[in-house]
């Protein structure tokens, strides 16, 4: 489902506002408190039936900003509404009942799954913890979801180790499915599992996407399979939000220098196309020392004075792009 | 004069005893390398490519039960014959090689300083201060910052792209004739990834080294490749230069590889190919081909007869019966 001029009316699924958050380290007991400051200031909106890819390089937050809009981790400040209603403070009771419609999967299936559950009991477990139908219908729900996710209703009694990654990765979706949920967090659900399989599974989810109106909000660092499977895309760096563009927008017409070399320098399978890299100097700075002004100034080739000064907000450069760059105006 | 490639490889088995009983993980490949030239092997998990490049070396343990067969000849002298001392002297020395993991390849209680001066010390026969200075120019030259402080960092101290130019500044500094590089930059950030390669190309052009690239990304081979082996299920499928395998590729499994990777230009929202079913286990490999029961075209002589490798064109070859029913492109694909 494609969503541009729509998105400014429709009320969104899931608000994220100025979500912070930052992880207290250990120094010495005479040195002052430290901080890794792994979210700074994120603010989302993801509208019902759409695919959003939050992208980045390794240690940008994006994964951590996964676990808390599901408050698997607790935000140092901000809030997260869902549908509406702000889940921040929500209760343990409640977060469970949030939960039914907010599932997660993770990067790699090998660590998501019991090694010593039968995966048909892997997949009924959350029904029952849910209290979802009857008992007795529960094996043919899963039946059903084995289906589904492309597996056979031979699978049922097998252990994880018997399967391949990709398998897994199915497995781990049926189990996501299995509470009926609205919305899914994905969490480089592709990037362990070979090529050949990884088409399969990105298919997969979209046909799933389709069957079930789902909603995703996708993490990746690999930006061609972000770029496929994303309606928006949003680009984070050092716990920023330095871009967000619906997807051909921001590929065609990146505006940030950091989502401009980021995308240069993605090797493409096309050798006649051997491209001019922006290659950036040095490396990400330690998100406990954050840069003053722009985090990106640092590496950023066209940083002037301001840059090191004034920290950039995100502002509208049209029909849903947004950036955060004194440079662009 | 005939020609003398730095290395060849000739007919490479690989077999593994395992409790399930024997495995071949690399059988009957054969390539060979020039000075100067990078050659990129690739496939998937299980494919075998991991276990050709340490089989050049023999880096298998004792006893293992490891069996090698066939002939590997760097620089006209013959590895698999060698003795463990005539090795040694060529492993880190003539020939090097970069892990994937540099955390796992460095050892976490020595100063990378340390670590890169002993191979300067035991191959090159350095002093210790030698030793030292040349550590801090390899330092220099890949790239690290303020190298005279970081020569005594422990490889915890320095992130995951500086722990890669580590290793790339350790298989280096003996200036080896060939480079092994096992997924250099997979573990790495695209940015991070695109200074490392940038790196890499620029040292061969100095030192005329020849580069074995293992990886499984088409993008980084198509960037800085300029011949390829494709392998699947522990043989080479399908060998060609660079330019050749990307325009015009003719064995079903690299056009159904070429086809499922999702593009930063190409057209979105299209379903992305998918080549069906998985990699069979090396316990049950299949009798004809070894991709008859994944492809499209495999019909029952793909399923009872191996096909051998074909030369289809001078540097082209390709391990399918139906190379002919394939056009420029990979069209009639299926057909």
């Amino acid at each position: 489902m494609r969503l541009g001029a729509k998105e400014k009316t429709a009320v969104p699924l899931l608000q994220v506002s100025n979500l912070v958050k930052h992880f207290p380290i250990k120094r010495g007991y005479f040195q002052e408190k430290a901080y890794v400051k792994a979210v700074s200031n994120f603010s989302l909106k993801i509208y019902k039936g759409e695919t959003y890819g939050l992208v980045g390089e390794s240690g940008c937050g994006k994964s951590t900003t996964g676990r808390m809009i599901l408050r698997l981790l607790a935000p140092t400040s901000g809030s997260v509404q869902y549908k509406g209603q702000d889940i921040t403070h929500f209760s343990d009771e409640e977060l469970r009942n949030a939960r039914k419609e907010m599932q997660i999967i993770f990067q790699d299936p090998y660590s998501a799954l019991n090694p010593r559950k039968q995966i048909g009991k892997a997949i009924a477990e959350p029904m029952s913890i849910f209290n979802l139908g009857e008992k007795r219908q529960h094996k043919q729900l899963v039946l059903d979801l084995l289906r589904k996710v492309g597996l056979q209703p031979e699978h049922y009694d097998r252990y994880p180790h018997e399967f391949s990654g990709g398998q897994r990765q199915r497995i781990v979706l049926a189990r996501a499915l299995a509470v009926n949920p609205a919305f899914i967090v994905c969490d480089e659900p592709v990037s362990a599992l070979d090529v050949s399989i990884q088409s399969q599974i990105l298919n997969l989810l979209q046909q799933l996407q389709e069957d079930f109106q789902l909603t995703y909000l996708f993490i990746a660092h690999d930006l061609s399979v972000v770029r496929h499977i994303s309606d928006r895309v949003g680009v984070m760096y050092l716990g920023h939000l330095v871009e967000e563009a619906p997807t051909d927008a921001l590929f065609s017409e990146p505006l940030h220098p950091y989502t401009r070399a980021l995308l240069s320098a993605v090797p493409e399978p096309n050798p006649k196309k051997r491209k001019e890299r922006i290659v950036l100097s040095s490396e990400v700075p330690s998100p406990i020392d954050l840069p003053k002004g722009c985090v990106f100034h640092p590496r950023c080739p066209q940083a002037i004075a301001t840059c090191k000064e004034v920290v950039p907000v995100l502002q509208e450069m049209g029909t849903g792009h947004r950036v955060a760059c004194h440079l662009v105006s | 004069m005939i020609h003398v490639p730095l290395l060849e490889v000739k007919n490479l088995r690989t077999t593994f005893s395992t409790e399930l009983g024997q495995v071949t993980a690399v059988d009957g490949v054969s390539f060979q390398v020039d000075s100067g030239e990078t050659v990129g092997l690739v496939g998937e998990s299980g494919c075998g490519k991991s276990v050709t490049s340490l089989s050049i070396l023999r880096l298998f343990r004792k006893h293992s039960g490891t069996r090698l067969t066939g002939e590997i000849f760097f620089e006209q002298k013959e590895l698999l014959q060698s003795s463990m001392e005539e090795l040694q002297e060529i492993r880190g020395n003539r020939i090097s090689m970069i892990f994937q993991d540099p955390m796992s390849s460095l050892n976490p209680v020595y100063t990378v300083g340390n670590q890169i001066a002993e191979s300067l010390m035991l191959h090159q026969k350095l002093s210790k201060k030698a030793a030292q200075e040349k550590t801090i120019e390899m330092l220099t030259l890949v790239g690290i910052p303020s190298p005279d402080k970081r020569v005594n960092d422990y490889p915890h101290q320095l992130s995951g792209g500086m722990r890669q130019r580590v290793m790339i500044a350790m298989g280096l500094c003996c200036q080896p004739k060939l480079l092994i590089a096992d997924e250099p930059t997979t573990a790495l950030d695209v940015t991070i990834q695109a200074q490392i390669l940038d790196l890499m190309l620029d040292l061969q052009k100095q030192l005329q080294m020849g580069i074995l690239l293992i990886t499984h990304d088409l993008g980084v081979v198509a960037e800085v490749c300029d011949r390829v082996l494709v392998m699947y299920l522990g043989q080479i499928v399908e060998e060609a230069s660079v330019e050749t395998l990307f325009e015009n590729p003719k064995h079903p499994y690299t056009i159904g590889l070429m086809k499922s990777i999702p593009t930063i230009d190409g057209k979105r929202g299209k379903k992305l190919h998918v080549i069906e079913g998985i990699v069979p286990s090396l316990h049950q490999i299949p009798k004809g081909c070894r991709f008859a029961p994944r492809c499209p075209l495999a019909d029952e002589k793909c399923r009872q007869h191996p096909p051998d490798l074909f030369e289809i064109a001078r540097l082209h070859q390709v391990r399918c019966w139906h190379h002919e029913r394939i056009g420029v492109g990979g069209v009639a694909f299926g057909g």
